[in-house]
C-alpha cells in the first residue's frame, strides 16, 4: 500500500530540489551587480509606480466573488457534458436544479446591485 | 453507459435537507421583495419550511437507507438528530425577529444564514462518507462565519468571525488530513467500505490512525472540546448573543452526531487504540471547562466554559465504543439542547434591552425584577449542575453508568468531581439572582410572547424530559445503526 505512494516521494524530492538548486546556485554562478534598478520589484518588467499596500474598490472583490460562482458552475459543467449522453433526461434536470440555485445567487446580488460600479 | 442504479438514489433520505435548502432559496428570494418592515414574514418563512422538514424526518425513524452510493444513510440516529437540529432551530427562529429588531440586525441574510448552518447540521448528521461528512461541516462553518461577525459595526463581532474563521480553518485543514491518510488507509471514503476494511484486516494501521487522530482533531474543534477549545470563549462572547444560543447548541450536536457515526458505528473494533486520545479530550474538557468558568464575570463566557466541561461530559458516552454508551452521550446531547438552548435564550432576552446585559453584575436582583426570566434560568443552572430531578442529572448518570458497565473508572472519577466543581458556578448565578439590589428598582418590562413561550418550552423539556423514560428509549433506539 505505502508503495503506491514512492512516486509521491520523487514528485517531493524533485520540488524542493529544483527550488535548492533554483536558489543556490544563481548564487555562486551568476554575476553580482547591485544598482537601483535591481532592488525594484519585479512586475513583468514593468517599472513599478506606488506601493501594492493601497485600497481597493469593494466592487473588485464583488467581482472576484462572481467570477468564483460562474467558475464553480463551469467546473461542474465539464464532467458533466462529458457524460450527459449516459445520463439522458435525469442529468439534465439534475444539473437544471444546480444551474437554477445558482441562478439565485445571480438574481439575489444584481437586486442587491452588486453590478452597480456606482460613479 | 453508466448504470444510475447502482449509485442508489433516493430522495426520501435526504427529503428533510431538501426542504431546508429550499426554505433557503425562498427566503433568500423573498428578501428582496419583503418591504424592510415586514421582515417578521421572512421568519414565519424560515419557521414553516422547518415545520414540515421536521415532519419529513419522522418517517425516517426506524428505517435502515442508505442511498447515493453509501454516502447518506437515512435511519434512526438521523431522525434523531434532525427533528433535534430542527427543533433548536425553530426556536432560534421564533425568538430571532424581536432579538434582531431590538439590536438593529433585522435583515433577510439571517434567516437565510441559520437555515443554511441548519441544513449543513442535518447533512453531517446523516452523513455516511467522509466527503459528506467534509461538505456538512463546511456548509454549518461558513454561515456561522458569517453569523458570528453578523453585527457589522461591532468590533467585538468581527473579532468573534474573525477568530472563529481563522481557527475553524486550521481545523479544517487537520479535518481534510485525516480524511486524506484515512482513504490512503482503506482505499475508501464511505463508512461502510472503512469498517469493511478495518474488520478485515486487523493489525495496527499507523496511517489509519494517524488519519482518525487528525480527524478527532478537525471534530473536536467544532465540538468545543479541550484542547482545541480557545476560541470557544472569544466567540461565544463577541458574536451577537441569539447566534451564541443557535451555535453552542446545534453545533456540539451536529458534531457529536459525526463522532458517534466515525468512532461507535464504524471504528468500534479500534477502541483498544482509539481509547486513550478521546478520553484524554474527555478529561481535559471536564477539567478545563469546569474550573476555568469559576473566574468568569461575563455570562457567555461562563456558558462557553461550561459547554466546554458539557462536550467533555458528552465524550464519556463514545468512551465504551458500544452503542449503549452512545445512547447515553445522544440522551446527554438532547438534555443539553433543552438546558443550555433555554439558558442562552434567558440572556438573549436580556441582551435585547440592556447594554452590558451579559455581566454577571447586571443580574443582581434579576428575581425582583423579571421573575419568569430569573425561575426558568434557575432551573436551567440546576440542570446544568446536575441537581435531581432535571434532566441535567439524568444525563450524567446515563453517561456515568455506561462507564461503571464497561469498568472505565479514571474519566468517571474525575467526571464526578469535576461536577461537584462546577456546582459552584451554577449556584453562584443562582446567587446573584436573588441579591437585593443596591438602588431605586428597575421597571419591570416584558421580553415579547414568542421569547416567553420559548423559554417556557425549554425550561419544561428541562424538567420533564428526565422523568419520561421513553427519551432515554428513543436515544437506545436511535443507535441501533
Amino acid at each position: 500500500m505505502l508503495s503506491d505512494y514512492f512516486p509521491l516521494l520523487i514528485f517531493v524530492v524533485v520540488i524542493v530540489g529544483f527550488g535548492v538548486v533554483a536558489i543556490v546556485v544563481p548564487g555562486f554562478i551568476g554575476g553580482h551587480r547591485p544598482n537601483a534598478a535591481a532592488d525594484l520589484a519585479y512586475e513583468s518588467g514593468i517599472v513599478p509606480r506606488e506601493g501594492a499596500r493601497r485600497r481597493f474598490s469593494v466592487s473588485f472583490y464583488l467581482t472576484a466573488m462572481l467570477f468564483i460562482i460562474f467558475d464553480v458552475e463551469a467546473i461542474f459543467i465539464y464532467p458533466w457534458a462529458v457524460i450527459l449522453k449516459s445520463l439522458r433526461w435525469f442529468g439534465v434536470a439534475e444539473m437544471g436544479v444546480f444551474v437554477a440555485i445558482l441562478l439565485v445567487a445571480l438574481i439575489y446580488i444584481w437586486a442587491k446591485g452588486a453590478l452597480e460600479w456606482g460613479d | 453507459m453508466i448504470d444510475l442504479s447502482a449509485v442508489h438514489i433516493d430522495y426520501q433520505t435526504v427529503l428533510p435537507e431538501l426542504v431546508v435548502t429550499g426554505t433557503i432559496v425562498v427566503v433568500l428570494l423573498l428578501d428582496l421583495v419583503v418591504p424592510p418592515d415586514r421582515r417578521r414574514w421572512l421568519a414565519v418563512v424560515s419557521v414553516v419550511g422547518l415545520a414540515i422538514a421536521l415532519i419529513a424526518s419522522i418517517p425516517l425513524w426506524g428505517q435502515h437507507r442508505s442511498a447515493f452510493a453509501d454516502t447518506m444513510a437515512g435511519d434512526s440516529f438521523a431522525a434523531f438528530f434532525n427533528v433535534l437540529l430542527l427543533a433548536v432551530t425553530i426556536l432560534t427562529v421564533l425568538i430571532s425577529p424581536r432579538y434582531l429588531r431590538c439590536v438593529h440586525l433585522d435583515f433577510g441574510e439571517y434567516y437565510a444564514l441559520v437555515l443554511s448552518a441548519a441544513a449543513g447540521m442535518m447533512l453531517l448528521a446523516a452523513a455516511t462518507s467522509l466527503m459528506t461528512i467534509f461538505l456538512g461541516i463546511e456548509l454549518l462553518s461558513l454561515a456561522l462565519y458569517v453569523l458570528c461577525s453578523f453585527s457589522r459595526l461591532q468590533e467585538h463581532s468581527q473579532e468573534s468571525g474573525l477568530k472563529y474563521l481563522l481557527l475553524g480553518g486550521f481545523a479544517t485543514g487537520f479535518l481534510l488530513y485525516g480524511m486524506a491518510l484515512i482513504y490512503g488507509a482503506t482505499g475508501s471514503t464511505t463508512l461502510l467500505g472503512i469498517r469493511a476494511f478495518v474488520t478485515s484486516s486487523p493489525g495496527t494501521n499507523v496511517l489509519l490512525l494517524l488519519g482518525i487522530g487528525f480527524l478527532s482533531v478537525g471534530l473536536a474543534f467544532k465540538a468545543s472540546a479541550a484542547p482545541f477549545h480557545m476560541w470557544t470563549p472569544d466567540v461565544y462572547e463577541g458574536a451577537p448573543t441569539i447566534v451564541t444560543t443557535f451555535m453552542s447548541v446545534a453545533t456540539k450536536a451536529a458534531a457529536f452526531a459525526a463522532v458517534g457515526r466515525i468512532f461507535v458505528a464504524t471504528l468500534p473494533s479500534l477502541e483498544a487504540q482509539w481509547y486513550v486520545p478521546l478520553a484524554l479530550i474527555a478529561v481535559l474538557s471536564m477539567s478545563i471547562g469546569n474550573v476555568v468558568a469559576i473566574t468568569q464575570s461575563n455570562l457567555k463566557r461562563l456558558l462557553a466554559y461550561s459547554g466546554i466541561a458539557h462536550a467533555g461530559f458528552i465524550f464519556l458516552g463514545i468512551l465504551p465504543g458500544t452503542t449503549d454508551g452512545l445512547a447515553a452521550s445522544l440522551f446527554y446531547i438532547a438534555a443539553y439542547a433543552a438546558m443550555n438552548f433555554g439558558a442562552f435564550a434567558v440572556v438573549t432576552a436580556l441582551d435585547a434591552k440592556g447594554e452590558h446585559a451579559d455581566e454577571l453584575t447586571y443580574w443582581t436582583g434579576l428575581f425582583y425584577r423579571r421573575p419568569f426570566l430569573a425561575t426558568t434560568m434557575t432551573i436551567f443552572m440546576l440542570s446544568l449542575a446536575g441537581i435531581p430531578p432535571t434532566v441535567g442529572f439524568f444525563a450524567k448518570l446515563f453517561v456515568f453508568q455506561a462507564l461503571v458497565t464497561a469498568h472505565l473508572w479514571i474519566p468517571l472519577i474525575v467526571g464526578i468531581l469535576t461536577t461537584v466543581i462546577s456546582l459552584y458556578y451554577y449556584l453562584r448565578v443562582i446567587v446573584v439572582m436573588v441579591t437585593v439590589p443596591e438602588g431605586a428598582p428597575v421597571e419591570r418590562e416584558g421580553v415579547g410572547l414568542p421569547m416567553t413561550v420559548v423559554v417556557g418550552l425549554s425550561a419544561l423539556g428541562t424538567t420533564v424530559m428526565g422523568l419520561v423514560p421513553q427519551v432515554f428509549g428513543w436515544a437506545l433506539q436511535a443507535t441501533r445503526f
